[in-house]
């Protein structure tokens, strides 16, 4: 794992707002450079450095597969969920992930099979979800320790409220830095404390196997 | 014998993805414009013509994964181009083809190898350029990341003529005794490919190819030409210049290039512009040159 990488963190801002009444919050507020807005679909986890720990919970969720597509393209569940992957589409299907953290494949299958099978993720990470056949068919499910993890939303904005006061650890993933890397930094939240991370990331474009057909290519896709 | 082999490889597959598997469905359009500079492979200068031409086909098939890393791809495509300067080059086609992949583990970025099989029909403007199709091919190809990929492969064409002649040419004055067989299209070749294609970060596909090819090949020319008709294989009037011309079957060897860029317009459509050049080395006459430049929308329906 790459840690803090200089190449990912151009820049990093740390503002407080003090503002009487609030509750304990922190926003992180994640901004490409490339495209100068937010970063949709970021992933945030705090994870506190004080000996306290927040229980994780668990959670059933699924990832589909709507026109050759997964939906959504990144997952987030705490470590020990289940998961599934359903079929929408009136083709086949098989889902595979080689990533360290969790390998599993399940074989070909059509529309409503599978959807009560469940791939248990017990292990923290970051999996790389793909298709078999359908090569460009990509998804990342992020298995986070902790229970403090959110993605960003389209403005790049993740919010945390009612945290422990402490000090906490940050990490940021997305998926254009691949599998193998994140950012972290260190924050401490006060009580009564409301916080902005502001955090600009220098990221290459995303890069993916072409979908669309060529003259010159077999044709089924 | 080619027709019964045909029958008996897509009465198995057919059998088995019929009744083994579920199948994933698809069809493509293509539509096609370009020009090609040396349509009647003509060897002297005053036989080289080009044209403008405009085609367009429909294939569509099932891929079957009777095993987690092996697909078998069953298809069907009509087509028919049209020669603006040169109609009697038009034809229209009918294919059918099937073709096994083994990819050797799991994934995009994992070898596979695929052979495939096809046989067409060939109904031209002129009804001695008809023909039948038999086509086989084995390719390797391997994608190194998500932008580039690598292939290189084998295939071998025989085609069989299927109209007679209207001129038995061993009755023609100029070169007494020498006779041939009367159909230029009953050939057959091989050719040796590689390729590799490489996608941009905006999508667009650039690919370059190479193929040699070691066969037959279908030469049109004034007549008379004596060196073409000594060493010819066989020889016909050519249907397509309307009684002008002799066409020649000749032993060959050639190098074709190739280079495209394909630009997506969404997901299920994508502008291809490519070019060609083909150097065609004749045996014991010379060598000619050929080129192409076509735009095709594809489209998966």
């Amino acid at each position: 794992m790459i840690k803090n990488s200089p190449s990912y963190l151009i820049a990093l801002a740390v503002s407080l707002i003090s503002v009487p009444g609030y509750s304990e919050e922190l926003r992180v507020s994640i901004t490409d450079l490339l495209a100068e807005s937010g970063l949709a679909d970021a992933v945030v986890e705090l994870q506190p450095k004080e000996t306290w720990s927040i229980a994780v919970s668990p959670v059933e969720t699924s990832v589909d597969q709507v026109d050759k597509e997964f939906v959504s393209g990144v997952t987030v569940v705490p470590r020990g969920s289940r998961v599934s992957f359903p079929n929408s589409d009136d083709i086949l299907h098989h889902v595979y992930s080689f990533s360290p953290a969790k390998t599993f494949d399940i074989p070909l299958y059509g529309s409503d099979e599978n959807r009560e099978h469940y791939e248990s993720f017990s292990k923290s990470g970051i999996v790389e979800i793909g298709c078999n056949i359908h090569d460009w068919m990509l998804a990342y499910i992020y298995v986070a320790d902790s229970a403090l993890v959110a993605k960003t939303d389209k403005h790049g904005i993740a919010d945390f409220r009612s945290l422990k006061p402490g000090a906490y650890s940050v990490k940021i993933w997305h998926s254009r830095m691949g599998t193998a890397g994140f950012v972290t930094r260190d924050i401490a939240i006060g009580a009564d404390e409301a916080k902005v991370l502001s955090v600009t990331l220098d990221l290459e474009p995303e890069r993916r196997i072409r979908r669309a057909p060529t003259s010159t290519r077999n044709r089924y896709r | 014998m080619l027709n019964r082999i045909v029958v008996y490889t897509f009465s198995v597959v057919s059998f088995l993805g019929a009744t083994v598997v579920h199948g994933n469905g698809f069809m493509d359009l293509l539509v096609a414009s370009g020009y090609e500079e040396n349509l009647p492979r003509g060897y002297l200068d005053k036989d080289i013509q080009g044209s403008r031409f405009l085609g367009a086909s429909l294939s569509a098939g099932k891929l079957y994964q009777p095993l987690a890393n092996t697909s078998i791809v069953l298809s069907g495509s009509a087509g028919y181009s049209s020669y603006l300067e040169q109609h009697g080059f038009d034809y229209g086609s009918l294919e059918i083809a099937t073709s096994l992949q083994q990819k050797f583990g799991m994934g995009a970025y994992t070898p596979r190898i695929t052979l495939g099989v096809g046989a067409g029909r060939e109904e031209s403007e002129g009804l001695q350029r008809d023909r039948n199709l038999f086509r086989y091919s084995l390719g390797i190809s391997q994608r190194l990341n998500q932008a580039l990929e690598i292939s290189a492969g084998f295939s071998r064409e025989i085609s069989r003529g299927t109209d007679e002649p209207a001129i038995d040419f061993s009755e023609l004055p100029y070169l007494p005794g020498i006779t041939r067989p009367v159909d230029p299209m009953d050939y057959r070749n091989r050719t040796l490919s590689g390729s590799l294609s490489y996608t941009l970060r905006n999508g667009w596909l650039w690919s370059a190819g190479y193929r040699y090819l070691h066969g037959h090949i279908v030469s049109s020319a004034v007549p008379p030409v004596k060196e073409l008709f000594i060493h010819a294989k066989a020889v016909a009037l050519d249907p397509a210049y309307d009684q002008e011309r002799l066409m020649y079957l000749m032993n060959a060897d050639a190098d074709m290039w190739s280079t495209s860029l394909s630009i997506p317009w969404g997901d299920d459509t994508a502008l291809d512009f490519a070019y060609q050049w083909q150097n065609f080395d004749v045996d014991d006459v010379g060598s000619y040159k050929n080129s192409q430049f076509s735009i095709t929308l594809v489209h998966q329906i």
